[in-house]
């Protein structure tokens, strides 16, 4: 049987304004899943949108197809808006996030071989993010002391939060993940084929990635994105500026279906219908009970089966979880400095804190357009993000003034 | 670098395009091309390579792992993508229905890129002309089959000669306002069921 999408027909016309088409790309990720549920579910519908599904193989694609207008609206990675409304790759197009798939879903992993050396240190890695990362770097000590090849680790986009923990990870634990490993960019569903034929020693993936290479037992998640910092955003909604500026009717609506959408995600009630939508062949394409790890939080972190409960892992909805971050933004810019992708600025500053847009969707719904639940999740070594004193903070994290 | 011979790598997965692409290429002339099939390391390939422009089918996933050549980083040159640059927005519709995405070295000159690009385009559409055909061929050679089979079910079943069953199937067609091969498959279906 070849699936088709089923958008469902309007009811008879209702006098509230007229059906819209909006194409939207999607990856195949677990926090698509209010994308998916909008489309399948019939909240696009309920709000007059014809929302229109279009799988996308690479992040690339997903940039180059909204600059030129083949897609009006598409899940994007935390730094894409920001680097595409700074200009950080040659051509500068401003694109908004005026929404947040939630936060969370990612998980580093190692290959099997690591986990002995890391044993082998000495340190109880296991279940310890922190001491995880201290085993690494002594790992990684030794390899240089031996003359051994450096290890690669994997992440999926220079802009996306992936590259950003991993690397914060690294350097907590006192890696240079510019000298002391190689980081390479893979597409997430070539991340487990990389790491059972060598190509990589590691990765910082999102779901269901991380659990499928666990499943296959050949790799153990030793930290998850929410470790290194709970608030960090994951994906938003991006959509090119004057799109939005042209259509705020449209957007309106989509935004609020997309509301409904990640409410009806987060229902418990929901779960296994929730599954059954991801899980098919069109969207994640994923096995059932790998997607439930997710979604559930109940994680197995080792191939030994060894468990790992942290409900809060992916989250995809409920209170003010989908209203685009500006701090988070901003630390996301500040991070984009740290790593040397763009050079600080106060006007860039000011870019990356406008590029995320609480407000299209807070004000309209009436929910407050300050983030919740309030911040309070810390980062892994302590230190505290001040988004008013970047320079200040970098300073902290030990980058050098320049 | 006016007259130098510019030089391209391939990257696609389908070897019959690229075989199309390469051909046409080759004959543009002053280009030296290395087709890159496997995508297994392919940053250090291209870097070993040092090309000035990367084509690359839209659709392979490999095109985010190009993305981090853009990167401030230990490499010396930077290509940059096509598709961020708009300044010839036509050009770029047009690579994007075909299917090829172009990277190409930060300051090439654009005319030197262009007939390169053209050309892509051009072999590009060729190629999913040419597939879009083979494939019509392929579902009529599977009609002909279908029809054939369910021509002779009828001939057993109703014991009538082979212009009959065949006049049979294009009047229920016609009736139904179906393709006869449709036809002739509910015919072979009805038959396996009542066997």
């Amino acid at each position: 049987m070849r699936e088709k999408y089923n958008i469902p027909c309007r009811m008879a016309e209702s006098g509230s304004g007229s059906e819209n088409v909006v194409r939207a790309g999607f990856m195949q990720l677990a926090d698509s899943a209010p994308l998916i549920a909008a489309a399948e579910r019939g909240f696009a519908a309920e709000h007059g949108i014809r929302l229109e599904l279009v799988r996308q193989a690479s992040w690339a694609n997903v940039r180059d197809r909204i600059n030129i207008g083949h897609l009006d609206v598409a899940q994007m990675l935390a730094g894409m808006p920001i680097a595409s409304s700074l200009g950080v790759t040659h051509v500068t197009v401003p694109i908004i996030a005026p929404f947040a798939f939630g936060k969370g879903g990612n998980a580093i992993a190692l290959a099997r071989g690591l986990f002995d050396h890391l044993s082998a240190t000495g340190e109880d890695w296991r279940g310890d993010p922190m001491a995880a990362g201290r085993a690494l770097a002594q790992v990684i000590r030794d390899r240089a002391a031996r003359g051994e090849r450096q290890l690669v680790l994997a992440m999926v986009f220079p802009f996306s939060s992936h590259n950003y923990e991993l690397r914060y990870w690294l350097s907590s634990a006192g890696v240079d993940p510019d000298e002391d490993v190689r980081l390479v960019v893979i597409p997430p569903p070539m991340m487990v084929e990389s790491i059972r034929n060598g190509q990589v020693d590691g990765f910082c993936v999102g779901e269901p990635w991380a659990s499928l290479a666990v499943d296959a037992g050949i790799a153990a998640i030793v930290a998850l994105g929410g470790d290194i910092w709970p608030d960090a955003p994951e994906k938003v909604l991006g959509v090119q500026e004057s799109w939005a500026r042209q259509h705020p009717d449209v957007l309106g609506r989509l935004l609020r279906a997309l509301k409904r959408a990640a409410d009806w995600c987060v229902d418990p009630g929901n779960l296994d219908n929730l599954i059954d939508l991801l899980a098919r062949h069109r969207n994640v394409a994923a096995p059932r009970r790998i997607l439930r790890r997710a979604l559930t939080g109940e994680l197995i972190v080792h191939p030994d089966g060894t468990m790992r409960l942290a409900p809060d892992f992916l989250r995809v909805g409920g209170g003010g979880l989908n209203l685009p971050d500006p701090e988070g933004a901003l630390w996301i810019y500040s991070q984009m400095v740290r790593w040397r992708q763009t050079i600080y600025s106060e006007d860039g500053a000011a870019v990356a804190r406008a590029a995320y847009r609480p407000d299209l969707l807070g004000a309209p719904v009436g929910i407050s357009t300050r983030p919740e639940p309030p911040r309070g999740g810390s980062f892994i070594d302590g230190v505290a993000f001040d988004p008013d004193d970047i320079p200040g903070y970098l300073k902290q994290l030990g980058m050098p003034a320049n | 670098m006016a007259n130098e011979t510019l030089k391209v790598a391939v990257i696609d997965q389908n070897p019959i395009r690229a075989a199309i692409l390469v051909d046409g290429l080759e004959e543009a002339g002053e280009v030296e091309i290395t087709l890159i099939s496997s995508t297994s390391d392919l940053l250090s390939r291209i870097f070993a390579i040092d090309p000035d422009v990367i084509l690359i089918d839209l659709e392979d996933h490999s095109r985010d792992v190009l993305e981090q050549m853009f990167q401030v980083s230990r490499d010396v040159r930077r290509p940059i993508a096509m598709f961020v640059d708009h300044s010839d927005k036509l050009m770029i519709d047009q690579a994007v229905e075909a299917g090829v995405s172009a990277y190409i070295v930060d300051g090439l000159v654009k005319s030197r890129v262009r007939p390169i690009l053209d050309m892509t385009i051009s072999r590009f559409n060729a190629f999913s002309r040419l597939r879009d055909e083979l494939e019509k061929t392929r579902g009529a050679l599977e009609d002909r089959k279908v029809i054939d089979r369910a021509k002779g079910i009828l001939m057993r079943t109703k014991k009538i000669d082979e212009p009959a069953a065949y006049a049979l199937l294009r009047k229920t067609a016609m009736n139904e306002k179906k393709k006869i091969a449709e036809i002739a498959r509910s015919v072979i279906t009805a038959s396996e069921l009542l066997g």
